[in-house]
């Protein structure tokens, strides 16, 4: 059974994010339980394909707000599926336009965890 | 290390204390239980949207609503097609809603052993099939016993850790085939 595990940044972000876009929030959780719930089913990551899973550097994946209600804001969650411990990491959460930044501090919160 | 949990609910009560949008969350997200099932059984059979598009003849889009629906607007026709695409077998079950979990425990083992008894008599007649059936019950049946011992130690730990040795008298398969009929 697989356990998720967030950063020690996620609580401020997902506060925050929160406040502002509350119909993405609610529509990239439920992207996240379905993505959660395929993984604890047995599946390999690599063959988790859907419209709202992305593939980012390093094995990390961004999951958007598709299939939410209403003209939503291009958002992403960030995750890292640790397969040996079956363990996903919740990294960080933010709009479209925070992308770059929010890819490049998920990448430093993945090097330690690939080095294991 | 950071907090961890078993599901997306308890990692939202952890993070947001707005009770009404952690309400509206696991309301979407049970509301849409056959449909993640759906993705899931996709995956897992290593499949893209557009391979089960082609398997169900239809469009792509049409994979993609089916697997974001609400479980009330996913029709039986719809669920037999996808099921196919991905090359599983549909099983429908009716339960009495009075029915409580001994209940659905004494079910489930009748249909196993309904099962297995339906095995053993398909085999009759060919002589391989038999041998096969036979392995396959003394299989299932240590494997089942094994299961259910880890059981009875955690429902009476008591019972089983009192001594730190217990030697019991050598049993006979005869004498244990006793016991288990007396029980069935």
């Amino acid at each position: 059974m697989w356990k998720l595990r967030m950063s020690d940044f996620f609580e401020a972000r997902f506060k925050r994010f929160q406040k502002k876009h509350a119909e993405e929030a609610k529509a990239i959780l439920n992207n996240l339980d379905t993505y959660f719930r395929t993984l604890c089913s047995g599946a390999n990551p690599v063959n988790i394909q859907a419209g709202s899973i992305h593939h980012e550097p390093d094995g990390i994946k961004a999951i958007d707000q598709k299939g939410g209600k209403g003209k939503l804001m291009q958002s992403r969650l960030y995750v890292f599926p640790e397969t040996d411990a079956r363990v996903l990491h919740v990294i960080s959460i933010g709009t479209k336009t925070d992308q770059s930044g929010d890819i490049s501090e998920c990448r430093d919160y993945v090097k330690p965890l690939k080095q294991k | 290390m950071g907090s961890e949990f078993n599901n997306v609910a308890d990692l939202l009560s952890s993070v947001s204390d707005d009770k009404e949008f952690n309400k509206s969350v696991t309301e979407e997200i049970d509301a849409k239980q056959l449909s993640k099932t759906l993705f899931a059984m996709r995956c897992n059979a290593g499949l893209s949207q557009a391979k089960v598009a082609e398997n169900m003849k239809c469009t792509q889009g049409k994979v993609s609503k089916l697997e974001n629906s609400y479980d009330k607007d996913i029709s039986i026709g719809d669920l037999i097609d996808y099921c196919s695409a991905v090359n599983m077998r549909i099983e429908l079950g009716f339960f009495d809603r009075k029915m409580n979990m001994v209940d659905t425990i004494k079910y489930h083992f009748f249909r196993l052993k309904n099962n297995l008894d339906n095995l053993i008599e398909i085999s009759k007649g060919d002589a391989k099939m038999e041998r096969g059936a036979e392995k396959f019950t003394q299989e299932a049946f240590m494997n089942i016993f094994m299961g259910l011992i880890e059981s009875l130690k955690k429902a009476s730990p008591k019972k089983f850790n009192k001594a730190p040795l217990q030697i019991d008298a050598p049993v006979t398969r005869d004498e244990f085939s006793e016991v288990v009929d007396s029980k069935c």
